[in-house]
């Protein structure tokens, strides 16, 4: 729905001004499509699994895979050609004991890493508010 | 800490059971009539490897029929527990998960292909290794995670203790033929199978010699790179 609104006033706005209707914009490709996302998630996760706030639950993980398939659940969330073919977001994290504070230490993770990335304030904050209903699934101590 | 109790409580147990044996032995003093294999394997330099499965084939004779048992690899602290196992094809193998975090094990060998996705706990049915070769597991969710398991059409087998010396026991009169596996060793590096005749109550002892000096087995899986 965001994404529709924001394409909808993107298109009012281009009605009246003289630019390029960004209108057929998908966050996916506001975030950089394939390559802008497979960055982010990977400087991302190698943070992640090194700070020592959150490290603990990455022990042992193959962060190759694991960075396939969040780039792979991003495209899928943000309207881009992927289908998620992981699991559910209940299930894998299930018997990590994640508590809040780490989650919300790589939520601070993830928001640097992208204001440090081109991709736009807009589409930084879009897929924030999309990813924040996880933590539900995600935190469980 | 866990690993070591359980294996403080199995060797009491053994314990207890191999005294009970002794005494039921001398109550009713049955005469020895197995034959049975020492074996030692080594690599350059003469050090003990441990951990190698030596299995005998039967080529004439009858092999002493032992149940197939159910046997289980574990998962504790992200480890396959035993790193490498052997047991006759058709045995039912349990991968109970003793970790909080859900494992996800699996096996592209074509001597067993299987998954067990996700999981807590112990999966509702094990897997019938049905097929003899070399299995290789892993999990998908942690790349370090790998064990090795050797499928072997006889009852007949053992794994070195850490001085590497096994013993197949129970053996019948008959000809046998002894081979040595280790997982990552290549077959130029292994020695060959040794051929045995025995009568009932040989004894004999024979060593293989690597040519070749192992490799860890637990180490990073060679096709999955980060």
């Amino acid at each position: 729905m965001t994404s529709i609104n924001t394409r909808i006033a993107a298109f009012a706005l281009c009605a009246t001004t003289n630019c390029t209707p960004i209108f057929a914009d998908t966050l996916y490709e506001r975030l950089g499509a394939e390559k802008g996302v497979a960055e982010f998630v990977s400087q991302t996760i190698d943070l992640t699994a090194t700070d020592p706030l959150t490290k603990r639950s990455f022990d042992k993980v193959d962060l190759k895979k694991l960075k396939l398939k969040i780039a792979e659940h991003i495209c899928a969330l943000t309207d881009g050609p992927c289908k998620y073919t992981g699991d559910s977001m209940k299930m894998v994290h299930q018997g990590l004991e994640i508590s809040e504070s780490e989650f919300f230490s790589m939520v601070e993770i993830l928001r640097g890493t992208l204001n440090r990335s081109t991709v736009p304030e807009s589409a930084k904050n879009e897929l924030l508010r999309i990813l924040a209903p996880m933590k539900r699934d995600i935190v469980s101590k | 800490m866990e690993i070591k109790h359980r294996l403080a409580k199995n060797y009491t147990m053994r314990a207890l059971r191999s005294a009970r044996m002794g005494l039921a032995a001398m109550i009713v003093a049955t005469p020895s009539i197995a034959a049975q294999i020492s074996i030692q394997v080594t690599e350059p330099g003469g050090v003990a490897v441990a951990e190698a499965v030596v299995y005998a084939s039967v080529i004439s004779g009858t092999a002493l029929a032992k149940p197939k048992r159910e046997v289980s690899i574990e998962q504790v602290n992200k480890e396959f527990i035993p790193l490498i196992s052997v047991m006759q094809t058709g045995t039912s193998v349990n991968f109970p998960n003793r970790d909080k975090v859900r494992h996800h094990v699996y096996s592209f060998s074509p001597a067993k292909t299987f998954e067990i996705k996700l999981y807590s706990g112990v999966p509702g049915k094990p897997i019938v290794f049905d097929k003899p070769g070399e299995v290789v597991l892993g999990c998908n969710i942690h790349d370090g995670m790998i064990a090795y398991v050797l499928v072997v059409d006889t009852p007949i087998f053992a794994k070195t203790d850490k001085r590497g010396a096994a013993v197949l026991d129970g053996l019948s009169a008959g000809e046998y033929e002894i081979h040595v596996w280790y997982p990552g060793m290549p077959a130029s590096a292994l020695p060959a199978p040794r051929k045995l005749k025995l009568s009932a109550t040989d004894a004999p002892a024979i060593t293989f010699a690597f040519n070749a000096k192992t490799q860890n087995p637990a180490g990073p899986k060679p096709s999955q790179g980060k």
